[in-house]
């Protein structure tokens, strides 16, 4: 079974771009998006993913509140790997994600080929 | 005012003060020239008394001698002729004292010429009668005493009599001019009182309506200066208002630019980023000569997201909007730390709850603010900073172990900055106070109150 992957980007664009290359690694597919909390969360509790990508600035809302979200208890399916991918480089904000249950930190601006890695190495585990 | 108002006195009212001393000088210099006539009209009384007595004194003179003469016809006896020889010897004396009394009236000068006349005649008859009584022509001589001597006698004293009424009539016509005199110089005098009376009157309402007048002035003066500084006050809430809403345009507008470079700009560079890394990193096997170029552009896109990255941070605390303040002044902490290498610490409440959505941005640049001071001016070891939610409000506290503030600090190059930092409190209605720690170091804190104290001007 191919590992699920959920995008919560605000930007139409660069989630374009994000779901190409991911969508190009073997064995993983995305299995949706969203660009603000609201919807995310909507969709994440009417469908189940293994990992999950969150940007911290959205259209509506923050990543890092649907990361505080997914981490209160009644959550069926949470997912497994939750990722944040941002522009804030602060590392009060890594500091924050890590306590709000993020599995890893990438900076959007150079750390998405290390992010494709983390992914592909999952969906080779996964396989 | 004028120059004229501030004098002590207006000059119309030195001019009528002036006159007034004037006349009552003018007063006592007629009175004592008064006194002077009435003193030389006493002794020209006097005057008149003696010349009234030297008079008598002549004619006692001569009843003495005719006495002496007819007591010596009687009784024959010489003894007797001795008070006519005594008063024939007194006689010219006496004319003699007369004639210097009268020496200034000529009417009297010529009647005492007729007398010494009269009197040199009469005694030249008895020097002739009393030889022909010595002589033994006895009936003779006493028939011409009473014959010729009789009719001198009465002669000399009717010239006597009227010497003497002359002499009172001069002194009756000298004394109706002094009293004339002394009549007008009272009636003088009595006006001049009445007119200083009226000058001193006159005085008198002229300085109380300049007094009320002045008084009146002082009083618009007063109320034109409460008001200026009514006015002065006024303007100053206003300029602080329009500071304040100034601020608050420029946090909104640099958060608006810095959304802006994150959300478009900021998109755009990540697109392009993950797209020339994804196409370097397929290149790098098959055409490494251009992998190297797109590796070169990708450095370049870096840089530029860097440079963006920076502005943003300079415009607008990102972690403010997104974590909330206790986030953000924990972050200026370690970034304190970062820069100078020396310890920071931070205990912040990050629910800080529902608070007023202009005051992070205030604690956060407050904060930075302090920060930024004690980086240059402390010489501080440690730090620490305490952000607090309590049940009156939000306090902000920054304590270092440095130098501690300069007394004169408000007047020097930090003025401007502590100036900030109180004004902009004060708008939130709250209160910023800086001071020198107990031991050593600084104190700086603001407390922004929910109660929302009202702006005092």
């Amino acid at each position: 079974m191919a590992l699920s992957v959920f995008v919560v980007e605000d930007s139409l664009m660069v989630r374009t771009i994000m779901e190409e290359q991911i969508n190009d690694l073997p064995n993983v597919v995305c299995c949706g998006h969203a660009d603000g909390e609201p919807s995310a969360l909507e969709h994440l509790r009417s469908a189940a993913c293994d990992v999950l990508i969150l940007d911290i600035k959205l259209k509506a809302g923050t990543g890092l509140g649907v990361l505080r979200a997914v981490a209160e208890a009644g959550w069926h399916h949470p997912p497994q790997t939750r990722i944040i991918f941002s522009n804030y480089a602060d590392p009060a904000f890594r500091t924050l994600a890590m306590r709000l249950g993020a599995t890893h930190f990438f900076d959007k601006t150079q750390e998405f080929p290390a992010l494709l890695a983390l992914v592909s190495g999952l969906a080779a585990t996964t396989h | 005012m004028s120059k004229r108002n501030n004098r002590a006195l207006p000059l119309h009212i030195s001019l009528l003060i002036i006159g007034g001393v004037c006349l009552v000088i003018g007063n006592a210099v007629s009175l004592w020239a008064n006194l002077r006539e009435l003193k030389t009209a006493t002794e020209s009384q006097s005057h008149t008394w003696i010349v009234v007595n030297r008079i008598d004194d002549v004619r006692t003179t001569l009843m003495d001698a005719d006495a002496g003469l007819r007591a010596f016809f009687a009784t024959k006896n010489p003894e007797f002729l001795q008070h006519y020889t005594a008063a024939k010897a007194a006689l010219p004396k006496h004319v003699a004292e007369l004639d210097r009394l009268v020496a200034d009236n000529p009417r009297q000068v010529a009647l005492g010429y007729t007398l010494r006349q009269l009197i040199n005649e009469r005694l030249a008859g008895v020097v002739q009668r009393i030889a022909q009584f010595q002589s033994g022509d006895e009936a003779l001589a006493i028939a011409q005493m009473y014959d010729i001597g009789g009719r001198q006698t009465a002669g000399i004293r009717r010239l006597l009599t009227t010497m003497t009424e002359a002499e009172l009539a001069l002194a009756r016509v000298r004394a109706a001019g002094v009293y004339r005199t002394y009549v007008q110089t009272n009636v003088l005098a009595g006006m001049m009182s009445v007119v200083v009376l009226l000058l001193l009157v006159l005085t008198y309402f002229l300085i109380d309506r300049n007094v009320r007048r002045r008084e009146k002035a002082e009083q618009a003066l007063h109320t034109l200066n409460a008001s200026l500084e009514e006015t002065v006050l006024q303007r100053t809430a206003q300029l602080s208002q329009l500071s304040a809403r100034l601020q608050n345009i420029a946090e909104r507008e640099k958060m608006a630019l810095a959304n802006e470079l994150h959300d478009e700009l900021g998109a755009n560079l990540t697109a392009m980023n993950l797209d020339v890394a994804a196409v370097a990193s397929r290149l790098k096997d098959t055409h490494p000569t251009l992998a190297v170029r797109l590796d070169r552009a990708l450095h370049v896109l870096l840089d530029t997201v860097q440079l963006k990255r920076r502005i943003i941070h300079g415009l607008r605390p990102s972690l403010l909007d997104t974590l909330g303040l206790g986030s953000a002044v924990a972050a200026l902490c370690e970034d304190y730390t970062a820069r100078t290498g020396r310890p920071c610490a931070a205990q912040v409440t990050e629910e800080l709850g529902e608070i007023d959505p202009e005051w992070p941005i205030a604690l956060y640049r407050i904060a930075q603010e302090c920060l930024t001071n004690i980086t240059k001016h402390a010489q501080a070891s440690e730090v620490q900073v305490v952000l607090s939610r309590e049940a009156q409000g939000i306090r902000l506290r920054v304590v270092d172990d440095g130098i501690g503030i300069d007394h004169n600090a408000l007047d020097k190059s930090l003025a401007h900055g502590l100036r900030g930092m109180r004004e902009r409190v004060r708008q939130l209605g709250g209160m910023f106070v800086i001071r020198r720690a107990d031991e050593r170091g600084t104190v700086a804190e603001a407390f922004l109150p929910f109660a929302g104290l009202a702006v005092s001007p």
